[in-house]
């Protein structure tokens, strides 16, 4: 199966899912993955997320802790019940209590950053991810 | 005074007196495990703490002492009517640089050459004093000892070092700046003796460049024991060689310093590589291979062992949810996405080998707890 959005130039573009409640913090890092030719898709919560992935999964999840309806750990337990192509996902917390980060290794996330994310960092594990 | 400074010299008047008084009673039995152990400890804190003041011509000295009485400690070298009066000079020195902080708070930069030639002289006893341990005991391990911090004339892999970032360097050696590669190798359990080698790469003075490599074969992730330090550090830096000396005067074994040859930038990588490669096969009689893409600084190359390093956390997570297949499935997705990106051949299959064994072992496992 072919990852990513075929361009009709024949280009493979990846597509990331932000999963965030709050509107800035979506447009900024939706700023920083766009800016290096991501393909960029939102959800405010993790029911939304989760019906665009179950529509098409993404490459790769960046997804919040704090949400209504379904928080990201709810997300991140549900994606990878699913059976679909599993792909990696970064939890993006303001957190860093002792336990966030094995807490979200548990429900299915790959990494763990603490926001404010800089811009080359969130590029720099985009990259790594996605090979 | 500054209460920190008066407390300093103060403590180092004791320790003075201490290792003056343990470098006797050596002189009447110079095999006492417990006095020479002793005084190592003692020239080690007076060093330390020496270092967190800005007195280098002090802890110089202190560090060469401290590594002659580590060999001695260590069983490397005999103690000796010798090796005691040139550590009694030193001490002499370090008392005298002492008064000197207390009545001016500083040490005078005309010390520097006296102190450049004590640690010198410790430190040739050291290699003189190997080099018979080793005559009188043919055929053991050769005792290797580098006196300081290296500088030779072999050319470095420069080509790890971006085409762009090159030209700039050249560009800047046209303006009279000079160069340095340094490899920088931490010991394996410098972990346990308080060290960041991570943190001393990144301030490294003048640092234009930055890359982390493994030092030795990594085993399979699982295996990876975390508190082993196995990576090497090469960067290229604009400091002067007086102050890259200075900033590693605690790792000087750990160390290589080279002056970068302007013209060495100016060489097409494929020719550095060509060169590069032939050294390799020389030294290990295989070639080298490469990264396909290798980290371009030391931040990716530091984002790539976390992210890693996570997925090692994740493997060893011991709980059964009911989607832990699915978890499993994600860090087999992030480890072969590392493998392309990084040009590793066939680890695509032993990955999946490694899945599809995993999961059939997590569904047994969820089948019997349930």
């Amino acid at each position: 199966m072919m990852d990513g959005l075929i361009l009709n130039e024949g280009v493979i573009v990846k597509r990331i899912l932000i999963v965030d409640d709050a509107a800035t913090v979506r447009m900024y890092h939706r700023g920083i993955l766009e800016s290096a030719g991501y393909a960029v898709e939102e959800a405010m919560n993790g029911i939304e997320a989760l019906g665009k992935t179950l529509e098409t999964p993404f490459d790769l999840y960046v997804v919040d802790v704090n949400m209504p309806k379904m928080n990201g750990y709810g997300f991140l337990s549900e994606l990878r019940g699913q059976e679909i192509p599993q792909q990696p996902a970064i939890m993006v917390s303001t957190e860093a209590a002792p336990g966030d980060e094995a807490a979200a290794y548990r429900a299915g996330a790959n990494s763990y950053l603490v926001k404010p994310v800089q811009p080359n960092q969130l590029l720099m594990y985009a990259r790594l991810m996605l090979g | 005074m500054n209460p920190l400074l008066e407390q300093f010299l103060s403590e180092s008047r004791e320790l003075l007196e201490g290792i003056g008084q343990k470098l006797m009673q050596l002189e009447d039995s110079p095999n006492d495990r417990r006095v020479i152990d002793d005084l190592f400890r003692s020239v080690h804190t007076l060093k330390g703490k020496s270092g967190l003041f800005t007195f280098p011509e002090m802890t110089r000295v202190l560090h060469a002492g401290e590594d002659l009485l580590g060999k001695v400690r260590n069983g490397e070298m005999a103690f000796s009517r010798e090796l005691a009066d040139r550590l009694l000079d030193a001490m002499d020195f370090v008392g005298l640089l002492s008064n000197e902080i207390e009545s001016t708070e500083c040490i005078d930069a005309s010390h520097a050459a006296d102190s450049a030639r004590l640690a010198e002289s410790l430190r040739t006893l050291m290699v003189d004093l190997a080099d018979s341990v080793n005559s009188d005991t043919a055929g053991s391990t050769p005792v290797t000892t580098k006196p300081t911090v290296v500088t030779h004339t072999e050319i470095p892999p420069l080509s790890e070092v971006p085409e762009t970032l090159r030209i700039e360097a050249f560009r800047r050696c046209g303006d009279g700046e000079k160069f340095h590669w340094i490899a920088y190798q931490p010991v394996p359990e410098c972990f346990f003796q308080g060290d960041d080698p991570f943190h001393r790469a990144r301030q490294t003075p003048g640092l234009l460049w930055g890359r982390v490599l493994s030092s030795e074969p990594l085993p399979p992730l699982a295996e990876l024991d975390t508190y082993r330090c196995s990576l090497k550090f090469h960067l290229l830096t604009a400091a002067f060689h007086e102050e890259l000396v200075e900033y590693f005067r605690y790792v000087p074994d750990q160390v290589e310093i080279v002056a970068v040859d302007p013209l060495w930038l100016t060489i097409s990588e494929c020719e550095l590589e060509n060169r590069v490669g032939v050294e390799n096969n020389l030294v290990s009689g295989s070639p080298v291979s490469e990264p396909k893409t290798p980290p371009e600084s030391i931040e990716a190359a530091a984002a790539l062992t976390r992210v890693l390093t996570a997925q090692q956390q994740i493997l060893a997570l011991d709980d059964h949810p009911a989607w832990l297949s699915g978890r499993l499935k994600a860090v087999a997705t992030v480890l072969k996405n590392f493998g392309n990106s990084l040009g590793i051949a066939g680890v695509e299959g032993q990955i999946e080998a490694s899945l599809a064994a995993a999961v059939a072992s997590a569904s047994v496992s969820r089948c019997s707890n349930g």
